[in-house]
């Protein structure tokens, strides 16, 4: 079956089953050359199966696939040779040290040795490893594997670059630098990127493009911004300083019918009504007699519509109620 | 061809790397082989005066027990590592470049061979210092190295494709038990015509190992007899066609699945 190439990725009718278990629904999504592709969604949701599936690491169960020209399960190797892939789990040789693994990688990717020197000086640099080269894997911080690992994906300048929550265990200073370079990649390089992540605020500020998904199927494709207009509302969120409060808290918003959901000791609304529903919030805490604290009024975030789609019965963008 | 032999070349490499950094992987087999070779000599050599061995030095004899011990360990290490790199999730990175599939297979199962012969070549040269003979000086030697190879070959394919179906090195280890019957149920110790349990003649008339025992014991036995060391060689390449191929068909089966 011919298809046209324009997809940096094209996914048709993709289903994965493990066993009895359906952790891709019939899956269908295109992303273009170019985007900043974000997939997102909760635990378990199969952001991970799509992604060993697009990086040839799995068959799927039925549909079809394409990465650049090249067809999931027909052009594996070639497939291979043209992405970079960072996987949730770190993989890197805990035995060999950092300038080897990366050297290694390297020449497995077609570099000639003094190709391949200078590449791995220019990623040592990039990603802050050139100090700890010569040490063994198996003496890195959880950080530092993560960014050997980032390397690895680089080594061959790729097109088309997947990444299964890249920062997750990096702290804030090295999230940052790999959001600038990741800008970077996807800006200058013009690669694509389509990656996962736990950090909404990380979609928000890299994505071109979000893709929500629940329970296998995607139910919510859009720009971060538009899916923030389309939840339209603003947010309230206060804290309360002990959960004691929280049962007289979510019994008055189920019976007030307000939109709200408790994370712990912290409270999260959405108005309808700005104005009103602030006013009758304050009214009811003040006479329940419940101090809060950090009480705030502001636009939604990527974070609100994630738990607007993936907490919604039938998908897609509602106001839900969760408790934990 | 070009690419498939400089990736074959480079994991085997970096497999050999990672082989000396965990020698702890290594060293005890080694010392299993040697310790085979020191007790047997010492606690069993009396039996030699038995006309069975027909004035052959027990050491000559029991010999290439140490030596297919140590291969089928230092084969098995092959395996090992392996499952190593699948637990670390190395093994993963490897299978997302464009590296020949039989390349990631391979190349352990070499690099468990060149251990193997460094091995071999340690456990003889102990054995001659204990006195044994090379009745056809280096060709006794070479023919040896070549069983050796050829027998540690086979038991890596079982390894690999051991760990391949398991993934899990608990279970891989488990399936180098298989090293016991293979060692033991064969004439050993003593000749075959000298064992005396019926059941163990004809399970040892079974085992390959038997036949590899006796080709190399024919190369250090001043009668050496072609068709015995070819039955060796036979016994050899079989096992060998039938666990690469095995190892092969397990491998192009897990590795388009999940590992
Ligand atoms: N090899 C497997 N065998 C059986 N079930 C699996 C397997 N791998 C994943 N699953 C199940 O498939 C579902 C999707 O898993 P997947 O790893 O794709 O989720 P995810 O969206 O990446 O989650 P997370 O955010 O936790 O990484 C989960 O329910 C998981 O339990
Ligand atoms: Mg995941």
């Amino acid at each position: 079956m011919s298809e046209t190439p324009h997809f940096a990725i094209n996914v048709r009718h993709l289903t994965k089953q493990y066993g009895d278990f359906l952790a891709l629904n019939n899956l269908d999504l295109t992303v273009a050359y170019g985007e900043f592709f974000g997939f997102l969604g909760p635990n378990g949701a199969g952001k991970t199966t799509l992604i060993k599936i697009l990086t040839t690491l799995m068959a799927p169960s039925t549909g079809e696939a394409w990465v650049g020209e090249y067809r999931i399960g027909d052009d594996d190797e070639a497939i291979r040779s043209h992405i970079g892939v960072a996987l949730q789990d770190v993989g890197v040789d805990p035995l060999l040290t950092g300038r080897e693994n990366l050297l290694l990688q390297c020449r497995l990717f077609g570099l000639s040795p003094r190709q391949s020197q200078a590449r791995v000086d220019e990623l040592l640099d990039q990603f802050g490893l050139t100090t700890a080269q010569h040490q063994r894997l198996r003496t890195y911080s959880g950080g530092m594997r993560r960014r050997l690992d980032l390397a690895l994906a680089l080594v061959h300048k790729p097109l088309i670059l997947f990444l299964d929550e890249p920062t997750t265990g990096l702290d804030p200073t090295n999230r940052f630098m790999l959001w600038d370079l990741l800008r970077q990649l996807n800006h200058d390089a013009g690669i694509t990127i389509f990656l996962t992540t736990q950090y909404l605020e990380e979609a928000d500020v890299l994505c071109n493009r979000v893709a929500f998904m629940r329970q296998g199927q995607i139910v919510a494709e859009d720009t971060p911004s538009h899916l923030k207009q389309q939840l339209g509302h603003d947010v309230v969120t206060f804290s309360v300083p002990s959960p004691d409060h929280i049962p007289r808290i979510e019994q008055w918003l189920q019976k007030s019918n307000m939109l709200g959901s408790v994370t712990g000791q912290r409270v999260r609304m959405t108005t309808r009504d700005t104005l009103a529903d602030v006013a009758q919030t304050t009214m009811w805490l003040q006479s329940a007699n419940i101090s809060v604290e950090d009480f705030h009024v502001s636009s939604p975030s990527l974070d609100d519509v994630f738990l607007a789609v993936t907490n919604s019965p039938e998908g897609g963008i509602r106001h839900a109620q969760i408790s934990e | 061809m070009r690419k498939f032999l400089s990736d074959l070349w480079l994991l085997t490499v970096r497999a050999l790397r990672v082989t000396i950094r965990v020698p702890f992987a290594i060293i005890p087999n080694l010392l299993i082989s040697l310790f085979f070779l020191l007790v047997y000599q010492g606690g069993l050599s009396g039996i030699a005066a038995l006309p069975v061995f027909g004035k052959l030095p027990y050491i000559n004899f029991i010999l290439p027990v140490a030596v297919v011990s140590g291969a089928v360990g230092g084969a098995g290490g092959a395996g090992q590592s392996l499952i190593r790199d699948i637990d670390s999730g190395y093994f993963m990175k490897l299978r997302l470049s464009p590296v020949s599939r039989t390349a990631l297979v391979l190349a352990p199962m070499i690099a468990g061979m060149a251990q193997l012969l460094v091995q071999t070549a340690l456990i003889i040269a102990v054995a001659y210092a204990m006195g044994l003979t090379l009745p056809h000086g280096a060709l006794s030697l070479v023919g040896l190295l070549v069983l050796t190879a050829g027998w540690g070959l086979a038991f890596a394919g079982y390894a690999v494709a051991m760990a391949l179906r398991s993934k899990n090195s608990q279970a891989a280890q488990a399936a180098t038990f298989v090293f016991f019957p293979l060692l033991f149920l064969s004439d050993t110790f003593v000749p075959i015509r000298a064992i005396r349990a019926h059941w163990m003649r004809i399970a040892a008339q079974f085992n390959p190992t038997t036949y590899v025992f006796n080709a190399m014991r024919s190369l250090l036995s001043p009668h050496f007899s072609t068709t015995v060391y070819w039955h060796g060689v036979l016994a050899v390449l079989l096992s060998v066609a039938f666990t690469l191929s095995w190892a092969s068909w397990t491998a192009s089966r897990s590795l388009r699945k999940e590992l």
